[in-house]
């Protein structure tokens, strides 16, 4: 590390004795209601050349997802993408998918973007050509300074914000689409609650994908982190010293589900092992009470 | 060829190939219209105070800040190093291309890779490496340098770009644009799956949170930073920011400023490898922390807000010496305004001489700066340097020597003024070599009928 204590030794000679200069405070965006982030974002999407939709039922969702699968024979789906959200295509890899289907944790208005995580993979978000971006109206931010703090938390190695199909004028100042990334870009913005909608009861593992990112508590108070659902398994976090991961199968919380609804009494995590099995039985409990199961 | 060359070598251009005036006037233009509206639809003002504040406080404790970030990526399991210049940079490389293996490279752009002679680096060590950046791939096939800090292959016109790829691709000689970049992307997306290897710079680095940020329109630099199992970054001391939240500014005056979008089209937010349960993403990433003359600038208490510079390329866009000829006469990786004035802080003056004497002193670049750099006045300031330095050539230090007699002497003013309004064709006498220099790539000088003190006289009064 000899290259290191060499340049810090040159920065802090050329700084000796240079005052500090000062620090502003990060300048804050005017504030808009639900209606004008709506109507700025879209203008911004698609002046970049995206197709953005208000969607306002889970039908309109339906038929947007619908529109989006034309032409394509497969897709990648993100593990965040709830069931009802997921397209009727064979899956497949991201490499040779014709459509890819994702969830943002954040969008922002003024710049009419989408932040994606890396939790639900960055490949599906890149090499498809069509890419279908499903944001929830409650993640959409007026400015990017609203939306960098609601993701701070976000326990992911990357975040990137999407504003756009992939573009270059790099070949005579013409611009063309889908360089490299996605040559399309939608994103339905969901102004619905997704478990409200429709005239059945919705599966439990469509509802699963709500709770990721969002910290619960044991029924003996112990915080942790829902960090990744899939179609296998709700992955959790315990918070406090390293913390330790752990993952609950969604077959486990679908049997307990299902003893709830015949009127099982599982008013705790010890009632819960003695109906249907240990697998993680606090958190699992946990998690069945944050969705209102038990 | 070094910047000492550029006097010949931009007059060789505008002689040998006046096309290259024509695309980058052109494109340079282009980018300068959208920069304009785009700074209109914001508080662009208090952002470019913001900007600037922010990147000076930076550098005014630039110690505490490289440590502060060095310790939150460690955190993050990166691995961090520094480079005092391209031979430590190489070795750092060269080592991590040996332990892993590495065959086949990609590359996303970076100014501060080719300050590093990365490429030929990688290809001394039978490592395959593709520009994935469709302009740093043209030239890459064109065994070009990159002429404009945004757009690296804006001097190439749509033909020769069809020609390269017909040659190079076996596209059709009539291939439209988007032809074209299919190729590309068929050509280069083979690579993206097999490399081992992702390099990339560094936009911006934030301390508190040690977060690698990177802005871009393609999408090549996710591909390269999120598929190869190892991902290499290399970024100037210069490139830190304080907060995490200082990025809701710097993303968006950055994009404005270098084409007039919101933001760039896809901006990566990096906090180290791949975390355990994520599907995808590399196991191992580096951080090349580099110097290569920026603690030197730094020292240089009149010249260190160079360092502020964010490289949009909004000051090559606006500079009427730059749209003559493009960045290659410039024999240096920046050109243009910020190019000028980096080249000096960074080599010295007399390496970059005479860079710093190619502008009118218009000021168009300092009235686009997104982080306020006074370029005409660094420029004056490396003039300065240059004369005290005895870097002048003897007929610039009479030339300057006489005009200095002139200005402090009003009769001797008055009397050279009034010479040359009675003997216009000296200024268009082809004999004298200083006018011939002149009148070969421009307009002959026109002396004004009436001196200015004396038009002074005339409006002084009227308010």
């Amino acid at each position: 590390m000899k290259a290191r204590e060499r340049i810090l030794a040159r920065v802090r000679r050329a700084l000796a004795g240079r005052p500090e200069a000062a620090l502003p405070s990060v300048p804050e965006g005017a504030a808009l209601s639900k209606e004008e982030a709506f109507e700025l974002f879209k203008t911004r999407l698609s002046a970049a050349g995206a197709r953005v939709e208000r969607l306002k039922a889970l039908e309109e969702a339906r038929g947007f997802l619908k529109e989006a699968e034309a032409g394509a024979r497969t897709a990648w789906v993100s593990p965040l993408v709830p069931g009802p959200l997921r397209p009727r295509l064979p899956e497949a890899p991201p490499e040779e998918a014709e459509l890819g289907v994702s969830r943002a944790v954040a969008g922002v208005a003024e710049t009419g973007s989408v932040v994606l995580s890396s939790r639900e993979g960055r490949r599906g978000q890149l090499l498809v050509p069509r890419h279908l971006v499903w944001l929830l109206e409650d993640d959409l931010y007026g400015t990017v300074l609203e939306a960098l703090r609601a993701v701070r938390s976000e326990n992911a190695a990357a975040l990137a914000l999407h504003s756009g199909p992939s573009k270059s004028a790099d070949i005579g100042q013409i611009m063309v689409k889908g360089v490299h990334g996605p040559g399309e870009l939608w994103v339905g913005v969901l102004a619905f609650r997704l478990e409200a909608a429709g005239d059945e009861p919705p599966e439990l593992r469509d509802t699963l994908f709500q709770l990721v990112g969002r910290t619960l508590k044991t029924k003996r108070g112990e915080p942790f982190l829902v960090e990744m659902v899939n179609d296998r398994v709700v992955r959790v976090r315990t918070r406090g010293g390293a913390g330790k991961t752990l993952e609950v199968p969604v077959p486990y919380l679908e049997r307990a589900a299902q003893r709830a609804r015949e009127g099982a009494d599982l008013s705790g995590p010890s009632r819960l092992r003695k109906e249907v099995g240990d697998r993680a039985a606090a958190y699992a409990w946990a998690i069945l009470h944050a969705l209102g199961y038990v | 060829m070094p910047p000492r060359a550029y006097p010949k070598e931009s007059q060789a251009l505008l002689e040998a190939r006046p096309e290259v005036r024509e695309s980058v006037t052109k494109a340079a233009l282009h980018f300068d219209k959208n920069r304009a509206r785009a700074y209109g639809e914001v508080p662009i003002e208090a952002w470019r105070d913001f900007a600037a504040q922010t990147k000076e406080h930076v550098l005014s404790r630039l110690d505490r800040y490289l440590e502060e970030a060095e310790a939150r990526l460690v955190e993050k399991g990166v691995t961090v190093h520094y480079a005092e210049g391209p031979e430590d940079a190489h070795r750092i490389l060269g080592e991590i291309v040996r332990k892993e293996g590495v065959r086949l490279a990609v590359r996303a752009k970076s100014m501060l890779t080719e300050e590093l002679g990365i490429n030929a680096f990688l290809a001394s060590q039978g490592v395959e490496v593709w520009e994935t950046d469709l302009g740093e791939f043209i030239i890459q096939l064109a065994e070009e340098p990159p002429s404009h800090i945004v757009g690296p292959a804006i001097h190439k016109s749509l033909e020769e770009i069809r020609a390269l790829f017909a040659e190079h691709l076996g596209t059709p000689e009539d291939a439209a644009p988007e032809e074209l970049a299919a190729a590309a992307r068929r050509f280069l997306r083979e690579r993206f799956l097999k490399a081992d290897l992702g390099i990339s710079g560094g936009n911006f680095l934030v301390a508190e949170s040690g977060t690698l940020v990177l802005v871009e329109n393609e999408g090549n630099i996710r591909l390269s930073t999120s598929l190869p199992r190892v991902h290499v970054a290399f970024v100037g001391i210069e490139k830190l920011l304080p907060r995490f939240e200082d990025l809701s500014v710097f993303l968006q005056l950055l994009a404005r400023a270098a084409t007039g979008q919101p933001i760039g089209t896809f901006v990566s937010l990096i906090e180290g490898p791949r975390r355990p349960g994520e599907p995808d993403g590399p196991e191992a990433l580096h951080v090349v922390f580099v110097d290569n003359g920026r603690t030197a600038a730094l020292a240089d208490e009149r010249a260190h807000v160079v360092l502020r510079c964010i490289r949009c390329g909004a000051c090559l866009n606006a500079c009427p010496v730059y749209r003559q000829t493009g960045g290659h006469p410039f024999g240096f990786v920046y050109s243009g305004p910020i190019g000028e004035v980096l080249a000096p802080a960074l080599l010295g003056p007399k390496e970059a001489y005479p860079l710093y004497h190619a502008s009118t002193l218009c000021g168009a670049c300092a009235e686009v700066c997104p982080v306020r750099i006074p370029i005409p006045k660094l420029l004056l300031y490396w003039r300065e340097r240059a004369a005290r330095e005895g870097l002048l050539l003897p007929f610039e230090k009479s030339l300057v020597r006489a005009y200095a007699e002139a200005m402090v002497r009003p009769s001797a003013y008055r009397l050279a003024s009034k010479a040359m309004r009675l003997f216009p064709g000296v200024l268009k006498s082809e004999t004298l070599p200083l006018v011939r220099a002149w009148t070969r790539l421009r307009a002959g000088l026109e002396p004004s009928p009436r001196p200015f003190h004396e038009l002074w006289e005339e409006i002084k009064d009227e308010g």
